[in-house]
């Protein structure tokens, strides 16, 4: 009964008209280079605001999931991924189109893209309940260890200087502890500010520091246009390819699923790390970057895989997988649900129309992929100069759009300027939304689990999971030092 | 680069001290339990120390490296950014439609030019098709300033 339950939610019209408009959305965001899926996913959030909670899940997932098989367009046809996802796809990809078989590489990355999508929900369908089940026993103190371990992801997450990153992760942190402290119910930081006394909505900080300030680099490279001369052919796969891909993609697309539920790792580093796997297990590793079907079908899988991996913490934990996962936090925050475990106990119904929902986006993906190639193709011709300011336009609505107050736009617009300032210093974003939405987790579950010890710091350690949290923390938190060493080391002998 | 990194570091200091003295008024902790202020300062020692490594290691960057903060481009984002302020001070007293029509408009013919007409006929469309859309499907309401 419950199946038929969530196979007629997702198979509503209303759903479905969601998601194919999800899906073809994200690849055009995707395949427009510059335009990332976070900034895709944050700027069609306020569209969720009047859907309910599975329709607009099911919307920005479908943007998710499109966005990054859309990066693949600009990075086959013009060597420019369109999200950094598709980065690695860009090495053999373009070798593709230099020689005329554009339309082929596009094939295979839309085919290939599907099975690592699909491998990512099956793996999401099984590990989820499990993992729900598990952090059910949570208590205070091991959620507040669970916190800090997600915090510890800023040093992964920081690139070259972990100083950038944990300052960045700090400002986030002391930023959500703005407004009426949750356990005392005493003001923080508000200065009688009446807009800052329910805290600062992160929506429009994010949507600043990805999709505004995004567009402030468009502007500064406003000058630059894309064209493709390319006649796009055959798009479906010829047998030899359909082969190559059906034996690389679902091992990268698993590979990819496991690097998207460690937070913070994202597409890129997905799609790297797959097609690093495929070169190193393959015959001929020295064909990898020379235009071969193996290299496409490994980053693509590997990119599209990390898509259900990102769902993983984010639905059972209340973690972010990524800076996308984030902006569906705050989605689900707003239709008044809390990602965690009680999700799914309270909300199945949503969960697992989440789950076969996002098969479905798959297969849309791919339908659109095939059919839609020479449309999707077209967007790439679309004028930044036009663009980029209607981004600016989306920006500024949507973040009034959350609470329907302007002091947010303002707050959207300061975090777009800092945000810019931010790139032109190599300084991550990634951390601050790690800050933002795991600092009032830690705070108030670190205050509560006090509380509840009677003051002793000991209770953190007094459960085998806690334990195991604080381990992977000081893994996570010295892992980089560690590898930075052994790299001295290497480069010494 | 390396003075903007000694700049950030400084400031990011400064708003951690800050912080801290804020918070040192805050509700003192009780009986072991933590009080409003304890997460801001133990968060803002951190900040501090971060702040603190990251302008020793700035002084490894070469001087000659540049975060390329005056050219062209980047005078062109510091107009938008301008244009950006003075619209969102005046969407609130003249209205959505009006003020984002001539945002849109005058950023269009900036960075397109082209035919005027076009330019104009086309940011005024779009704008009007977000606000349909956010005020009749969406059921956000836009109406604020004297006019719409």
């Amino acid at each position: 009964m419950f199946i038929y339950d969530v196979v007629s939610a997702v198979f509503n019209p209303e759903i479905l008209m969601f998601i194919v408009l999800g899906v073809a959305s994200g690849i055009c965001i995707g395949a427009l280079p510059g335009l990332t899926a976070t900034m895709g996913v944050a700027l069609v959030l306020p569209l969720t605001f009047g859907l309910d909670a599975s329709s607009g899940m099911l919307l920005l997932i479908g943007v998710y999931i499109g966005a990054i098989y859309g990066g693949s367009i600009s990075a086959i046809l013009l060597r420019t991924p369109g999200t950094p996802a598709s980065a690695a796809t860009a090495l053999d990809g373009y070798e593709f189109s230099k020689r005329g078989e554009a339309g082929r590489a596009l094939g295979i990355a839309t085919l290939s893209s599907f099975t690592g999508g699909v491998v990512s929900c099956i793996a999401l369908m099984l590990i989820s309940p499990q993992l729900a089940k598990l952090a059910l026993s949570f208590s205070s103190p091991e959620f507040f260890m669970l916190a800090v371990f997600g915090l510890s992801i800023i040093s992964s997450v920081s690139g070259k200087s972990l100083s950038k990153g944990f300052i960045c992760g700090c400002i986030g942190v002391l930023l959500s502890m703005v407004g009426i402290d949750a356990i005392s119910g005493y003001m923080r930081f508000t200065f009688d500010n009446v807009n800052l006394f329910s805290g600062i909505s992160y929506i429009p900080v994010m949507i600043g520091l990805f999709a505004m300030s995004q567009a402030f680099i468009g502007i500064e490279e406003i000058a630059t246009e894309t064209f493709v001369v390319q006649k796009i052919t055959r798009v479906f796969p010829h047998k030899e390819d359909l082969i190559k891909i059906l034996k690389t993609a679902p091992l990268t697309g698993l590979i990819g699923t496991f690097i998207g539920i460690v937070p913070g790792a994202g597409a890129d580093i997905g799609a790297f790390v797959s097609y690093n796997e495929a070169k190193r297990v393959s015959k001929h590793p020295e064909k990898f970057g020379t235009g071969i079907t193996e290299a496409i079908a490994a980053a693509e899988g590997g990119n599209n895989g990390v898509t259900g991996g990102a769902l993983i913490p984010m639905l059972t934990l209340g973690i972010p997988g990524d800076a996308t996962a984030a902006i569906m936090i705050g989605a689900l925050t707003i239709q008044g649900l809390q990602p965690g475990p009680l999700l799914f106990k309270d909300n199945a119904l949503l969960v697992y129309t989440i789950f076969f929902g996002l098969l479905i986006a798959n297969f849309v993906m791919m339908i659109l992929g095939f059919l839609g190639i020479k449309f999707f193709v077209k967007i790439l011709s679309i004028p930044k100069n036009i663009l980029t300011p209607i981004i600016m336009l989306l920006c500024v609505v949507g973040s009034y759009a959350i609470n329907m107050n302007l002091f947010d736009v303002g707050v959207m617009l300061t975090f777009g300027i800092i945000g810019y300032f931010m790139q032109k210093f190599d300084i991550p974003a990634s951390p601050a939304v790690l800050g933002i939405i795991l600092g009032p987790m830690a705070e108030s579950h670190f205050r509560r689990a006090l509380l509840m010890s009677g003051g002793s710091p000991l209770t953190f350690i007094s459960t085998p999971i806690s334990i195991f949290f604080l381990f992977m923390t000081l893994v996570t938190l010295f892992w980089p030092l560690i590898k930075k060493i052994k790299r001295k080391k290497k480069e010494m002998v | 680069m390396r003075k903007g990194i000694f700049a950030i570091s400084i400031l990011c200091a400064a708003f951690a001290v800050i912080v801290i003295a804020i918070s040192m008024g805050f509700p003192a902790s009780r009986g072991g339990v933590p009080g409003p202020g304890t997460f801001p300062i133990l968060i803002s020692i951190l900040l501090l120390v971060s702040s603190i490594t990251l302008f020793i290691s700035g002084r490894t960057i070469d001087k000659d490296v540049t975060a390329g903060l005056l050219t062209d481009g980047t005078k062109r984002v510091y107009i938008a950014m301008a244009v950006m302020i003075a619209y969102c001070v005046v969407l609130n007293k003249i209205g959505f439609v009006v003020t984002s029509s001539f945002l849109l408009f005058g950023l269009i013919q900036w960075f397109r030019g082209k035919n005027i007409v076009v330019n104009a006929v086309m940011s005024i469309g779009i704008v009007v098709f977000i606000y349909s859309v956010f005020t009749f499907v969406l059921k956000v309401p836009m109406r604020f300033g004297m006019f719409i």
